[in-house]
């Protein structure tokens, strides 16, 4: 177990909302130094009688704190200043995410992996570039950029794109899964890889994986609606 | 505060430590929650199901939040039984706490031979017969639609059992047979024990995305605490036949959830969908029932085991 916390939510920030969702930053006190930007948490509000927990990723804010970056339902009862938070963290990410490397995602998903800029890495956003995906990465890998730099944090359908496009690319890419237990056991986030017929837990070694391990259909199939 | 549990088991006795056991498909194979939290302190662990191939990670949607609880579809998920007797059974404290794992086949020779695998590793205490199985009402096996069927299917696990492992009958939630024909066959064919119950088939639609949102056939397992007036009302029934310890699941959540269940007739209880709620559940919860049992005055649990009584107007 890397952390269990008690923690104090202090902020309630609205990132963005549809008609399905509301995605908010919860600005929380009690977060122990272990929790780094970027890293995958589960937390639990306190709702007495449901095993509702929520993933989450830990975002450190300008003034020194730090925040959770989470989706609620439209429908969801929301979190208030005051309220107390139990989060967990059983993560031991196999891969470092840090300086040199680039995350490689879409406007709706950034907020997942944006807090990894405060560890050193750069941030790409298909939507801001001035030319297709593939164009720039292409233009990247030809000038130098190593396919194990880059972390691509894509919904499973442009993963398969990138496949047919890249097939011999080696990056890594970001399981978006259903997470329950938060420590490996339960099985929601186990991802379907091609070398280890157990599948491994995103909540316990990711939420990381080397593309080349990971059945992309299954991931399709298997991973929450995206972001 | 004595929370121990005597339960007759075939021709002994065994001793639980507390009625607070893990449930199966939701607490891994164990070992996972082994750096988490003290498991000794547990009446006693069941693993994960078990199949006689291995299993890997369903292709659906596998979970997902409901009302009151949680739909999964894990399927058949884990490694074999042989790798669990291998890999994993050796570091666990078998010593320190009973072991329990949950088995599911579609023939009955191969529930006899994880059976004797089970006795043959010396370190396993008990095995859960599991009737949730196959998955999806495909192709069930008949020993769960009919009591003579399974009555004979029990004669032979437990002979495989031998005395030497706890052999509990574990009743799906969709099966044909009316529980209490289940327990008594069960019992008849020397099961030491009944679990009580399953999740119980669910499902939930994702009107923007015209979807089912878990399971490979557009429903899961429901869990959690929406169950448990449907579970408990189950639990008395098979109280009310049962000659052997029932063993109660479904929807408990707090301390006072584990008393209703004892009160109901139940000598032990499995926690599953509410563990998940965060991952020290389980010490937390025997801390809280060892005071809700202070403040009632309750000094053992042999005392209110089946105490609930019905209360009506004289006629």
């Amino acid at each position: 177990m890397r952390f269990l916390n008690e923690i104090r939510i202090s902020g309630v920030r609205s990132i963005r909302q549809d008609e399905q969702w509301r995605w908010l930053a919860l600005d929380v006190s009690g977060l122990p130094p272990e929790a780094r930007p970027g890293q995958t948490v589960v937390f639990q509000d306190g709702h007495h009688h449901s095993p509702f927990c929520r993933t989450a990723t830990v975002d450190a804010r300008p003034d020194g704190g730090a925040a959770l970056l989470t989706r609620f339902g439209s429908g969801d009862v929301l979190p208030c200043v005051g309220a107390d938070l139990t989060v967990w963290s059983n993560e031991t990410p196999a891969v470092p995410v840090g300086p040199g490397a680039l995350i490689v995602t879409t406007r709706s998903f950034h907020y997942r992996v944006a807090p990894y800029a405060a560890e050193g890495a750069e941030i790409l956003v298909e939507e801001d570039l001035d030319q297709n995906l593939w164009a720039e990465l292409r233009q990247r890998t030809d000038q130098g950029r190593a396919w194990p730099s880059v972390f691509l944090a894509l919904d499973p359908l442009r993963l398969q794109g990138f496949v047919r496009e890249f097939p011999a690319a080696d990056p890594f890419i970001f399981a978006n899964m259903d997470m329950s237990c938060g420590i490996g056991a339960c099985r929601s986030c186990h991802v379907n890889l091609w070398d280890n017929k157990d599948g491994e837990a995103s909540c316990r070694v990711g939420p990381w994986f080397a593309l080349p391990r990971v059945d992309l259909v299954r991931l399709q199939f298997s991973s929450a609606p995206f972001i | 505060m004595d929370l121990s549990v005597t339960v007759p088991m075939g021709a002994r006795n065994v001793t639980f430590r507390n009625p607070i056991m893990t449930a199966a498909g939701t607490f891994g194979n164990i070992i996972e929650y082994m750096d988490v939290i003290d498991i000794t302190q547990l009446g006693a662990v069941v693993a994960n199901s078990f199949l006689p191939w291995q299993g890997e990670p369903n292709r659906c949607r596998r979970f997902a939040h409901t009302e009151h609880g949680y739909l999964s579809a894990f399927g058949i998920n884990n490694m074999t039984l042989d790798r669990f007797i291998a890999e994993i059974l050796p570091h666990l404290p078998a010593e320190e706490v009973p072991i329990f794992v949950d088995i599911k086949a579609p023939t009955r020779a191969q529930l006899v031979q994880m059976i004797r695998a089970c006795v043959a590793s010396g370190r396993i205490a008990g095995v859960e017969v599991n009737g949730n199985f196959p998955y999806a009402g495909r192709d069930e096996p008949s020993y769960w639609d009919n009591p003579a069927n399974n009555e004979d299917m029990f004669r032979a696990l437990s002979a495989a059992a031998d005395g030497k492992v706890v052999l509990w009958s574990k009743a799906a939630t969709s099966a044909k047979m009316v529980i209490e024909d289940f327990v008594s066959a069960s019992e008849r064919g020397g099961a030491d024990g009944t679990v009580l119950f399953n999740a119980i088939p669910g499902a939930r639609i994702d009107i923007h995305r015209r979807a089912f949102v878990c399971g490979s056939t557009g429903f899961g397992g429901y869990s959690g605490s929406g169950v448990k007036p449907f579970a408990l009302w189950r639990c008395v029934q098979a109280a009310q036949v049962a000659t052997r310890p029932v063993i109660g699941a479904g929807g408990i959540v707090t301390a006072e959830d584990v008393v209703e269940y004892i009160m109901a007739g139940a000598h032990l209880v499995q926690i599953g969908a509410a563990s998940m709620s965060r991952p020290d559940y389980f010490p937390r919860l025997i801390d809280d029932l060892r005071e809700l049992l202070e403040r009632l005055g309750i000094a053992s649990l042999d005392e209110i085991r089946g105490c609930a009584r019905v209360e009506t107007a004289p006629v």
